[in-house]
């Protein structure tokens, strides 16, 4: 094997290896025969110093792209995967649109700015804030509120609206928190820093929502929507109560619960339907479950950090409880994930055996 | 379909080709227009194979070297016919309507 030949099985390992074992000597042998030369002093040289050309590697690299995320003309395996990306990042923008809401009317409210409701008593004062804690975080409450619209946009199919909308939200959210941190002496948190980290990637999974992606479906999506914003409100309306100690769940641990309720429920769903989009949710689970984890995680590391004070005294131990069982969880949805995909074809072969064979 | 597709159906209608002929023979007929990077080209080729366009026709060894020949499936043939008969029409409509069309600019001027 020449050191040309070398390095374009190397630019090859992009692509997934089931769709290697079928296309991938092929390919080199193309590949081959398109640098071959008369001129046996080039041929060595070319064998020897050789490289594929960036516009060569730009198409495998695109290959590789449309092979794993894209809606059509994928195999079935990377067409599950990509719509287990989409599913992730729609949950994952429910849950910023519809805490943002609630968020932003809660400090409203508080602010004694919604008419004919009365504010509520005044929580108490965190200690060391300057005056000025309550305009900047009205501020970042407003920027939240971007998710809204991004949301929305994205379920009723204006998906390039959508894409700055949430970019939109990411600046105006890293801005926000600057503020806050620097003005309000916020702690620049794990979970602060983490929470950014996931809405920045979740700007990028949106990208997965191509042309040939399946249309959202809206009226599940904009119901799922106003039962998240009331199960979020109801959690808001305990945890800002003028007493303290605030209540054993925090907003991690409330995530924890809403995965692993959704995870259950989804498992439960799976032994009895086999479409596209319901096998697509456990791969999207398994995704939002290491996020969840990762947040469980952070923010349990943040309260060993700076102190839990404030917080009820359970609070940490049913933390590290609530990271194992979604840990498991995780674990779960990875097996039934791996051996759900395993079983779709992954090329457009071997996809018209399965489908003969399926029929 | 998109314009690879169309020139890889088109290229293997007279005979089978492998890759590397499957590459040439769309230079040739896209006047050099239409340069198929490897990428594009299994990516076409495996979508194509996959709706039953073109199948495997044989394998040969040529100087160590695997050569797999594609061919056109009767399936493919009636796709191709059917981009063509549309895409003909569309030249058609578009051509009678710029014969018909003239700048206003010559029309005062005239």
């Amino acid at each position: 094997m020449t050191r040309l030949e070398e390095r374009y099985r190397r630019v090859l390992r992009l692509l997934p290896a089931s769709y290697r074992e079928v296309w991938e000597e092929d390919m080199v042998s193309t590949f081959l025969a398109t640098v071959e030369t008369d001129d046996r002093e080039q041929a060595e040289y070319l064998a020897d110093y050789g490289r594929p050309g960036w516009d060569e590697v730009a198409s495998i690299v695109a290959l590789a792209i449309r092979l794993r995320f894209a809606s059509s003309g994928a195999p079935p395996r990377y067409a599950t995967w990509a719509e287990a990306i989409r599913l992730a990042a729609l949950a994952g923008l429910l849950v910023n649109a519809a805490a943002s809401t609630v968020v932003l009317v809660l400090t409203l409210w508080r602010a004694g700015m919604i008419p004919l409701i009365p504010a509520p008593a005044p929580l108490p004062e965190p200690p060391g804030y300057p005056a000025a804690w309550h305009r900047l975080f009205m501020l970042a409450a407003l920027a939240g509120l971007l998710w809204l619209p991004a949301f929305l946009a994205l379920v009723l199919g204006r998906r390039a609206m959508a894409r700055w909308l949430a970019l939109a939200a990411v600046l105006a959210a890293i801005l926000s928190t600057a503020a806050t941190v620097a003005f309000a002496q916020q702690l620049l948190t794990g979970e602060l820093c983490y929470g950014l980290l996931i809405d920045a990637v979740l700007v990028l999974a949106l990208t997965t929502f191509t042309r040939g992606a399946a249309p959202v479906q809206y009226r599940s999506w904009l119901l799922a929507f106003v039962l998240g914003t009331a199960v979020i409100a109801a959690y808001s309306l305990v945890l800002f109560q003028p007493t303290t100690p605030f209540p054993p769940l925090d907003w991690a641990g409330l995530e924890c619960v809403m995965l692993v309720t959704a995870a259950a429920v989804h498992i439960s769903v799976i032994a009895t339907r086999r479409q596209l989009r319901i096998v697509a949710w456990t791969p999207a689970l398994a995704i939002l479950a290491f996020v969840v984890l990762g947040l469980r995680l952070v923010s349990l590391s943040d309260y060993s950090r700076f102190g839990s004070s404030g917080w009820h005294p359970a609070t940490v131990p049913l933390g590290i409880a609530e990271a194992v069982v979604v840990g498991a969880t995780a674990i779960v949805l990875v097996l039934l994930s791996a051996r759900t995909l395993r079983r779709l074809p992954a090329t457009g072969a071997d996809a018209t055996a399965w489908s003969t064979s399926s029929r | 379909m998109t314009e690879p597709a169309f020139f890889i159906l088109t290229a293997l209608v007279d005979e089978p080709r492998h890759g590397y002929g499957i590459v040439g023979e769309v230079a040739t007929l896209s006047d050099g227009r239409v340069r198929l990077k490897i990428g594009t080209l299994y990516g076409v080729l495996d979508r194509l194979v996959g709706d039953g366009l073109v199948e495997r026709d044989r394998d040969e060894v040529q100087q160590g070297r695997l050569r797999r020949y594609y061919r056109l499936t009767e399936s493919g043939h009636r796709s191709l016919t059917d981009e063509t008969e549309r895409q003909a029409a569309n030249a058609r409509a578009a051509t009678e309507r710029l014969q018909a069309w003239r700048p206003a600019s010559q029309g005062w001027a005239s």
